[in-house]
């Protein structure tokens, strides 16, 4: 960081911690490591994201020893630790034992009573709420995925969570790994500093091809199966918006230092009804489940849409795009923000008044939020992204519910007085049949 | 410019010396809803205005016109080329063309080869080749000295026109941002209804279902983005003084799926790129039970306007002037410079914000992004009717657009061969 932007006004503690963890580029100096030396890490989640963030907290800070696996999926907390116990380069460091392998809608429970220091989430998104809020009661620091709800009460539990870890000084980083690379942590100085003006508008977009469908498997329950293809239903994933589109968003957040005050969006399902790559699975699925019936099969192929177009209104007035779904055609994942002086990529660069353009070192984010986790409890500041995640996962929740009901309201109404709530309760929960919703009209009455 | 002048100066002056006869001999191309409402406004807006003869393509839509201003058997005419006999009638000095925006292009082409002057409602045309003809016929009724204008009434409104002058003349710094919408509820519910009935019995052809249907029929009405939200992207592009440049489009039908409501989109999120990369974000909807929003905004360096009367910002302003009635005072503004010998043309301008739309419909219905200059020299998508066509034909309606499976006529899709 160059002295002049020592004293910009950035809002946001943790983005200037951040920021210099991630220039320092190194953890060797780290002071005040824990008693024991070692950090016990718990994974919830062992599908590709799990399986991937374990890799990069492994990889973050090599007093890092993995302790305990939890997944729905008894078969992937096994495959799971063999794979970790296979590789060379994490020798030494996999210590799971068998009664540290967790299974069953229940498992986060179990997890949080290991002796884990850190437990890492990734799960589907919607049981995120009561995970961490039972990781925080037991003593847990956490790192998660994105998003980290799939309903207005899940984004309230994530904000109690975090409130609570505040209290304990427990840290939650969440994985918008684009506020943990140098370049967006100095640029976003910047442009808090006013580099480019007053913000009068902005575009986010994550349009992409499409996303897998898991098919039919021997031996799971329907509820077990749908939890499987997690992604297809909007009370698992939130739809794709809230699941993926959020990086984008959570950046223009970031450009506001805070969330929008309204919503407006169009949008609908168009193409991921037609699909038959979709819908030959989804048929078998059916068959399976319902004694080789094919009534009613649509409702296997999932009710999120595949495209949503909203508008964020910030409080300053400026309305910013966010395009966002699934389908063939043109593909784009990138934000651009607009301001009085000039505007910006949103990752290394300024053009107008004040143009620059970022030099230093890069990093990989997804890396370098582990570090900066790590670092952060290890010099007692703990760093605490929960509100701030759960802010830029009810955006996009907003948005989404602005598309399925058609209806424009504002922030203050969403976050005080909307009884959304999609995910049952704990108990609820269980092998058996799964539980569908009817694909929103775009007139959905607003809760 | 010359529209606003006169719109501000609001009274319809007959003045003293007329071009060519002073009475202005109206012949009204269909006599739906919008054509009468327009015959009735352009006799409001100005002395010596007559209404001498209709067409339409039913005789059953004639009555109203026909006896409102005791229009003759003889100067009625119906059928899909009624247009045409009306056209040929030598005393006829001004044209309303109201028929569904599929057909306008030709009727337009028409009328100046025929020497008519043209008030033409929006939108003009439902495809690039439409738009290519009206390109062409507009500066061909410049070269014949005739005057075109055209239903986007906001161009005549003084609210309008007195905040566009102030942008232009820098009031919000240059602009960086800007939004429109129509936003809102169902349209033509029971009409739908009775077409669809009148058609699944037989009473109707394809065709004439269509047609009937027009509202909802793709190749005819332009899907709702061309037919309605038109207006305001023609606002944004007045804002900028020029067209975008590209263009990427996301829409579906969702909840209007029945069959009466033929192959359109009930919604529709376009980004219209303008020159020097400004974004702009459009949004049209027409479902019930949905919050409405008809409006422009448009956000520049130094402050941000509603285009509509308000600035906000260094320069802040409202319009406090009067108010008339734009749909009466575009025709105003057209005879007047008709009689003045100034003639009003406004058939580009038109034609370019119907391209706009048509390009965010084609957007939206493929999922790609493209340029405007591509899709004006490369998509070969064409609506026109054939001219042979007859109501009695057998002509089934395309099904509505499914991204992914939808081609738009002239893109190419990348070829995947060579990564291999």
């Amino acid at each position: 960081m160059t002295p002049s932007d020592k004293n910009k006004g950035i809002s946001k503690t943790s983005a200037t911690a951040i920021g210099a963890a991630a220039l320092a580029g190194s953890i060797s100096h780290v002071v005040h490591a824990r008693a024991s030396g070692k950090i016990k890490v718990g994974l919830l989640g062992c599908g590709g994201r799990g399986n991937g963030a374990v890799r990069q907290n492994l990889n973050a800070d090599p007093a890092v020893e993995v302790i305990a696996l939890a997944d729905l999926f008894e078969s992937q907390v096994r495959r799971t630790r063999d794979r970790l116990n296979g590789e060379d380069k994490y020798k030494g460091r996999i210590k799971i034992n068998d009664d540290h392998l967790f299974s069953g809608f229940d498992c986060h429970e179990k997890l949080a009573q290991c002796e884990a220091d850190i437990l890492l989430m990734a799960t589907a998104p919607a049981f995120r709420g009561r995970q961490m809020m039972a990781a925080i009661k037991a003593g847990k620091h956490i790192f998660t995925e994105k998003p980290v709800a799939t309903d207005v009460a899940g984004c309230r539990e994530v904000m109690a969570a975090s409130a609570l870890a505040k209290e304990k000084g427990l840290a939650i980083v969440c994985g918008t790994q684009r506020r943990h690379e140098p370049n967006r942590v100095e640029l976003m100085n910047r442009i808090h500093g006013g580099q480019i003006g007053e913000l009068v508008g902005g575009q986010c977009y994550w349009y992409g091809g499409g996303i897998w469908y898991r098919g039919y498997r021997e031996g799971m329950s329907e509820l077990e199966w749908q939890c499987h293809n997690w992604y297809h239903f909007n009370w698992l994933s939130g739809d794709q918006i809230c699941e993926q589109h959020i990086h984008n968003i959570d950046v223009m957040n970031w450009c506001f230092d805070g969330p929008p005050v309204k919503f407006m969006s169009v949008g609908g399902r168009a193409w991921r009804s037609y699909n038959e790559k979709q819908i030959v699975p989804a048929k078998e699925v059916c068959r399976k489940y319902n004694s080789g019936s094919e009534d009613n099969w649509e409702k296997y192929n999932g009710d999120i849409w595949d495209h949503i177009y909203a508008e964020f209104e910030y409080a300053n007035g400026a309305r910013c795009l966010s395009f966002s779904g699934h389908s063939p055609g043109k593909g784009r994942g990138d934000e651009k923000i607009v301001g009085t002086k000039g505007t910006s990529n949103c990752n290394d660069r300024i053009e107008g008044e004040n143009a620059w353009k970022y030099d230093g070192a890069r990093v990989n984010g997804m890396d370098q939020e582990h570090i900066d986790l790590i670092q952060s409890i290890r010099s007692g500041k703990p760093l605490n992204e929960g509100q701030r995640i759960a802010e830029s996962t009810l955006t996009a929740i907003g948005a989404r519910t602005a598309a399925f009901t058609g209806r424009t309201f504002s922030w203050k109404w969403l976050y005080n007085s909307s009884k959304q709530k999609l995910v049952p309760e704990q108990a609820d929960l269980r092998a058996g049949r799964g539980i569908f919703h009817p694909i929103a009209t775009g007139r959905d009455q607003l809760v | 410019m010359a529209a606003g002048t006169l719109a501000l100066t609001g009274a319809a002056v007959p003045l003293a010396e007329a071009r060519g006869s002073g009475t202005m001999r109206v012949g009204v191309v269909g006599c739906g809803g919008r054509g009468s409402g327009a015959a009735s406004d352009c006799v409001k807006s100005s002395k010596g205005v007559e209404i001498v003869a209709l067409a339409d393509a039913f005789g059953d839509r004639l009555g109203g016109l026909k006896r409102r201003y005791n229009v003759p058997d003889n100067r009625c005419f119906t059928g899909l080329d009624a247009y045409k006999q009306l056209m040929a009638l030598d005393d006829i000095n001004l044209v309303i063309i109201a028929t569904p925006p599929g057909f306008k292009a030709p009727q337009f082409a028409e009328a100046v080869e025929r020497g008519k002057n043209v008030f033409i409602e929006k939108p003009v045309a439902t495809c690039p080749a439409g738009i290519k003809m009206m390109f062409e016929a507009s500066q061909k009724a410049t070269q014949k000295g005739l005057a075109v204008v055209a239903g986007t009434q906001r161009r005549h409104e003084p609210k309008y026109v007195e905040t566009m002058k102030r942008i232009h003349d820098g009031a919000i710094g240059d602009i960086v941002s800007a939004q429109c919408y129509w936003n809102m509820g169902a349209l033509w519910v029971d009409a739908a209804k009775t077409n669809w009935d009148n058609y699944k019995s037989g009473k109707y052809s394809d065709v004439e279902w269509q047609i009937r249907n027009w509202l909802f029929t793709g190749w005819l009405s332009g899907d709702h983005i061309v037919e309605q939200h038109v207006h305001n992207i023609d606002v944004i592009n007045w804002a900028f003084g020029t067209i975008p440049e590209q263009v990427h489009g996301l829409g579906g039908r969702q909840d209007r799926t029945g069959p009466q409501y033929g192959n359109i989109y009930d919604h529709f999120g376009v980004e219209f790129f303008y020159p020097g990369d400004v974004r702009t974000i459009s949004t049209c909807r027409q479902i019930d039970k949905t919050s409405g929003n008809v409006s422009e905004r448009v956000a520049g360096t130094k402050g941000v306007s509603d285009c509509a009367g308000t600035i906000k910002g260094e320069n802040s302003w409202s319009y406090e002037g009067p108010n008339p009635n734009p749909y009466v005072v575009e025709h105003t503004d057209l005879i007047n410079s008709i009689r003045s010998g100034n003639p009003l043309n406004e058939g580009r301008q038109v034609a370019e914000s119907t391209l706009c739309a048509i390009m965010g419909r084609e957007s939206a219905y493929s999922r790609q992004q493209f340029k405007t200059s591509w899709f004006l020299s490369r998509c070969t998508l064409n609506n026109l009717p054939p001219d042979d066509m007859k109501l009695s034909d057998s002509r089934p309606l395309e099904p509505f657009a499914i991204p992914g499976k939808y081609q738009m006529p002239g893109w190419a899709q990348p070829s995947r061969r060579r990564r291999g």
